[in-house]
């Protein structure tokens, strides 16, 4: 890998342009929380350490702090720490291929000495949670457990044998257990139950069920704002958001959700977003492309999106998360406990069950009238190469689906939160010929 | 030895034996996808339960097309057999989901069929196992297992009794007797690693009582048996889809007292509770089978290894782990510092490709680590 320069190192560290007034407001928030959070840990309060697959409302119902190990993950990495911390796993005999985006914020837990630790370092959790999805995930958690003599929970989610996809997206606020059965719900609901015994019992906070019920409901609202957001943006053109601008709108409030302060946030983002829609502003002057990215963000160089903005036109409009923040955090029902099992349930149907994952792009490009879409996807099998979340037939499916609507694509194989494996100069070329070739060239 | 050349035969063909008993006896045969999967259910309904193998080096052109992306060798590899005819013969396929990327091949085969894309083939079952310590866990094993009896009583048209259950599991209780007596002249240096990975893998392609029938002979003539003299290691990282790992350590000096992995003796443990509910005792079982790294915790996985050291008194253990196997090399350094901590030496044979006959000479590393760490 190229080694980039002193030159490079410093473009790549500037901050993308915040076009959102509140953008630092929400970062402030996020730090201003995670101290506060020190500070009850050092006083002797209780907190867990989950990832990102495991429903934060139930801890939040316990009054129960809760940091995503994929939130934390992309602190680290945005403090371009990700390189030291990784090496530092590798040093212990864990070789360097295995799951950086998971495995970061334990890392992150080896550099005691580290006098430039991200916000000070993240304290010690009393307990940890995951589930176990993709065999890595466990291995993980299991490690932070054994490490530093924590509790572990595991959650096991039942794969859905015979979703009913018909009008899928339509009915997903609603009827998701017709989607994917209920043996997927029960399932979830029996082991978020010995959750929350689990929780009682190694951390003294009392779960409360009307709570969580206030918990759903405010988190719908919130939800439902990032879902009229998305449609302002799907329908504007030039785009009022890159997604540099909408990734850390979203997903900091994500992170906090289920309280009021995320809610408000969220409505915040759509307020601002209409106004900039309604007064015609947008990323760019001359919008010629709009892009999709395809994968997890890009935690360590968020820089990367708007370049392409600065020389094409060509802006990247749709990530995961908006998207995923509509059509998956949404979800009603009259149990809470049930309904969350619906909502987690959803989540990860969208991105991973087929044909939900590629009709649900589908129907995305179409929303958002995208002209091409540049997929991250997990690299191959090399012994530097990852294959992280296994699956076959995805790119496959994916690709006959984009030839037919006319919609042409480029895998860049890029590590989200690794600046070990990125290059700069040879990815943006890649996507600035897909773009200038695949994309504006391919116009009639 | 006769009987052990038979069961090398059938180890490097594994389709020969169903073909013919499909053959010879008009039964239906089920692939079996995943060591979760109590296949003595499957028997009990008179069908023909074979293991469904990858195979390294083996052509992946029936799948390359579905499978550029994040799809790792061994999901290639099976997509592959599964495409390409290689398991024609297969009436019904029931996967588990352990390793995870197992589900992922379901929910390829279910999009494949849905969208007519895939010419006819068998009928595909998923099997959902779970394995943490969990009462929820048993509840949702049990349920698991019930259903995979309700879809095999529609396959073969017939009820599985109680008594039919039974008698599967006595038969495969059996063959794991009668292994682990071939497992203890194997620790006697009596059989070599390869010969009883070969045992191992057939019983998962024969029918039981046949199977059974070579073992016993193979008992029976144990004296015929060589011994060797090479030095005690055991075996401990990913799944050896064919010999040639092993032979490569053997060819080294070393002996393969145990192996750590799904294919060898892994499988022999624990053996099937026989006088209680027979759906309880294959949910029971099958939860807390020997523990592998895909998904099982790192704790049970140096208890199991440890274990292994103190029955079979290794020189050193040698690991061998592939690239895209993450769960497995995720423990590794775990399981190392605990052979530390005991006093016994291991070697870890690189991040290695699957079916890599082009990297670090695996028996050259070996002989090397032997005579420098070994001695």
């Amino acid at each position: 890998m190229q080694k980039e320069t002193a030159e490079q190192t410093s473009a790549r560290e500037q901050l993308p342009q915040k076009n959102l007034s509140f953008a630092r407001e929400n970062s402030a928030y996020n730090r201003e929380w995670f101290f506060d959070l020190k500070t009850r840990v050092e006083g002797g309060e209780p907190y867990a350490y989950v990832n990102a697959d495991v429903p934060t409302e139930i801890f939040k119902a316990m009054d129960l702090p809760v940091v995503v190990n994929q939130w934390w993950s992309a602190v680290v990495s945005a403090k371009q720490k990700s390189a030291e911390y990784l090496g530092l796993l590798n040093e212990r005999g864990y070789a360097k291929n295995l799951c950086q985006y998971c495995s970061l914020g334990f890392a992150s837990t080896l550099a005691r000495a580290d006098q430039d630790a991200p916000w000070g370092g993240l304290p010690g959790p009393t307990v940890v949670v995951s589930a176990a999805r993709c065999g890595s995930d466990q291995k993980i958690f299991d490690l932070w457990s054994r490490e530093y003599d924590i509790p572990y929970f595991t959650i096991e989610p039942a794969v859905a044998a015979h979703p009913d996809i018909d009008d899928w997206v339509e009915r997903g606020r609603h009827e998701w257990e017709s989607i994917y059965g209920a043996r997927v719900i029960d399932t979830l609901v029996e082991q978020y139950r010995e959750l929350i015994a689990f929780l009682e019992k190694h951390t003294g906070k009392r779960f409360d069920m009307d709570k969580l019920e206030w918990i759903m409901q405010i988190s719908n609202e919130q939800e439902e704002y990032y879902a009229s957001t998305r449609e302002l943006i799907a329908k504007t053109s030039p785009a009022p958001l890159n997604i540099a601008d909408q990734i850390p709108a979203i997903m900091i409030p994500q992170w906090h959700r289920g309280t009021e302060w995320a809610r408000d946030r969220a409505r915040m983002f759509y307020e601002e977003t209409r106004r900039k829609v309604e007064a015609g502003e947008g990323v760019v002057e001359r919008e010629r492309a709009r892009l999709m990215w395809l994968g997890t963000g890009l935690w360590h160089n968020l820089a990367f999106y708007e370049h392409f903005q600065r020389e094409y036109g060509a802006v990247f409009v749709w990530s995961i998360y908006l998207a995923v923040a509509s059509d998956g955090y949404p979800t009603y029902g009259d149990d809470p406990l049930r309904t969350l099992a619906g909502r987690m349930t959803k989540i990860f149907g969208i991105m991973y069950t087929p044909p939900l994952n590629t009709q649900w792009i589908g129907n995305e490009i179409r929303r958002f009238d995208i002209d091409g879409v540049v997929s991250l996807h997990a690299g191959t099998e090399t012994p530097e190469g990852s294959v992280c979340q296994q699956n076959i037939g995805y790119n496959y499916f994916l690709h006959r689906m984009l030839e037919e609507m006319g919609t042409p694509i480029c895998y860049i194989g890029a590590n989200t939160v690794d600046s070990r494996s990125w290059d700069d100069e040879a990815t943006k070329q890649r996507v600035a010929n897909f773009i200038e070739l695949g994309v504006l060239a391919a116009r009639p | 030895m006769e009987i052990l050349n038979r069961v090398h035969a059938l180890y490097r063909d594994p389709h020969s034996y169903a073909r013919a008993w499909k053959a010879q006896t008009g039964g239906k045969v089920a692939g079996c996808l995943g060591l979760d999967i109590p296949q003595e259910l499957i028997a009990a309904a008179g069908i023909l339960p074979v293991r469904v193998l990858p195979l390294p080096g083996a052509p992946l052109d029936a799948a390359r097309s579905f499978c550029e992306g994040a799809s790792g060798p061994v999901l290639s590899s099976l997509a592959a057999r599964l495409l390409d005819g290689t398991y024609d013969y297969l009436d019904y396929l029931v996967i588990a989901t352990r390793p995870a990327y197992y589900g992922e091949l379901y929910a390829f085969f279910r999009e494949l069929g849905r969208t007519e894309a895939r010419p006819s083939g068998p009928a595909v079952l998923l099997f959902d196992l779970h394995h943490d310590a969990k009462a929820s866990t048993r509840r949702f094993n049990l349920d698991s297992v019930k259903g995979l009896k309700a879809k095999l009583e529609e396959w073969s048209g017939k009820g599985l009794s109680p008594e039919s259950i039974q008698a599967a599991i006595a038969a495969g209780n059996q063959s794991r007797r009668l292994l682990r007596q071939l497992n203890q002249l194997r620790m006697q240096c009596r059989l070599q690693g390869s010969d009883m990975l070969a045992l191992a893998e057939t019983a998962n392609l024969m029918e039981r009582d046949e199977h059974n029938g070579l073992l016993e002979d193979l008992l029976k003539r144990k004296a015929q048996l060589p011994h060797y003299h090479d030095i005690r290691l055991i075996y401990s990282g990913s799944d050896t889809d064919d010999l040639s790992i092993y032979r490569a350590i053997e060819a080294a000096g070393g002996y393969i007292v145990a192996d750590d992995q799904d294919r060898g003796t892994r499988q022999l443990l624990p053996l099937i509770e026989e006088h209680v509910d027979p759906l309880q005792a294959l949910a029971q079982r099958y939860t807390r089978r020997a523990p592998s790294s895909w998904g099982f915790r790192t704790g049970e996985r140096i208890r199991y290894l440890g274990e292994l050291v103190e029955e079979c008194h290794p020189a050193a253990v040698v690991f061998y782990i592939l690239a895209a196997d993450h769960p497995t090399a995720w423990d590794y350094p775990a399981l190392r510092d605990s052979l530390e901590q005991a006093g016994i030496q291991s070697v870890r044979l690189g991040s290695r490709l699957y079916g890599d006959r082009q990297g670090e000479p695996l028996t050259e590393r070996i002989r090397e680590f032997l005579s420098r760490q070994v001695g």
